[in-house]
């Protein structure tokens, strides 16, 4: 859970978003824990047994307790908290919203996954006084040695830039 | 009623919109979202705050409302994992106490049926307004292939 400093070096002047996109926050690692997908699958309203139990998951063909579609979230929002303390951003987040968010999946994901995530900058650009912030995440499963990627976040912030 | 839409994909004929459910959060599923997904935004959980920002309430987080379509989306299939890829545009705020309805519709089916393009809306009629949208979007849905790879 620490931060790795962007290999990106600000040094002088520089303009929003020269150095910014390709930045890399991460990688934290997570471990999906059964607790914590049942928890994340009462929030959302979720009352299939899949999301709660390993039994129940194994009758419907799967090999473990599955996490909703969204579960990714909770590692994104780890990765948020360090985008946020990047001082060369100089973004006021406290008018920042959600604009856009994308999840793809090419494996779900399970209890008992260790997860690695990174999230890179892919976009800063400003339009109409509005600032839009692009972020991918990707999720890999390293448990067992392997690294298979289960899937990749993508979301859009918007923030309100100068006085508008 | 939900299990009347297991399957739902492979009827689901062009031009037909299906009302899925509905997005409503009071203060506690507010909370109790915030602490499940770690989003400790004050928008979601203060009214204060929320006033001070412009808002009349505090809102509804917008990852909880794509969650809630996610789900949905997922009870209109047998196997909840067939769902493989949701993209969400947040259009505007839902506030604690207020009811989207979420309804769908067919985009493409391709690969004989074993992929499923729909989009979605969900929306909300505020008295004295006309329908506003607060999430647009689409879904693919992939078959697991028997003895091929499961999602």
């Amino acid at each position: 859970m620490r931060w790795i400093p962007g290999r990106h070096t600000v040094t002088g002047v520089v303009s929003m978003g020269e150095g910014i996109v390709g930045r890399e926050y991460g990688p934290v690692r997570y471990e999906v824990g059964r607790e914590k997908i049942s928890e994340f699958a009462s929030a959302i309203g979720e009352t299939n047994l899949v999301f709660y139990s390993k039994d129940a998951a194994a009758s419907s063909g799967y090999e473990e307790q599955i996490a909703p579609f969204t579960f990714p979230t909770v590692v994104t929002n780890i990765l948020d908290e360090l985008v946020r303390k990047d001082p060369d951003l100089e973004i006021d987040w406290e008018k920042v919203v959600d604009g856009e968010e994308e999840i793809v999946y090419y494996h779900h994901i399970c209890a008992g996954d260790l997860l690695e995530a990174t999230t890179r900058i892919t976009g800063f650009e400003t339009k109409g006084g509005l600032l839009f912030l692009r972020l991918d995440t990707d999720l890999v499963n390293i448990r067992d040695r392997a690294r298979n990627l289960l899937c990749t976040v993508k979301a859009t912030l918007i923030a309100r830039v100068g006085d508008a | 009623m939900r299990d009347s839409h297991t399957g739902f994909l492979d009827q689901l004929e062009a031009d037909e919109t299906v009302e899925l459910g509905a997005i409503g959060c009071q203060s506690d599923d507010l909370i109790r979202y915030a602490g499940a997904s770690g989003d400790f935004n004050p928008l979601h959980w203060d009214p204060g705050h929320a006033r001070r920002s412009g808002f009349a309430n505090v809102i509804v987080h917008g990852m909880l409302s794509m969650g809630v379509v996610a789900r949905l989306l997922q009870n209109c299939v047998e196997r909840p994992t067939d769902l493989v890829s949701l993209r969400v545009r947040f259009r505007s705020e839902l506030m604690v106490g207020e009811t989207a309805t979420v309804s769908a519709w067919l985009i493409s089916r391709e690969s004989e049926g074993m992929r499923t393009k729909v989009a979605f809306r969900a929306e909300l009629l505020r008295e004295g307004e006309a329908m506003r949208p607060i999430d647009l979007g689409e879904a693919t849905f992939e078959r697991a292939r028997r003895g091929g790879a499961s999602y």
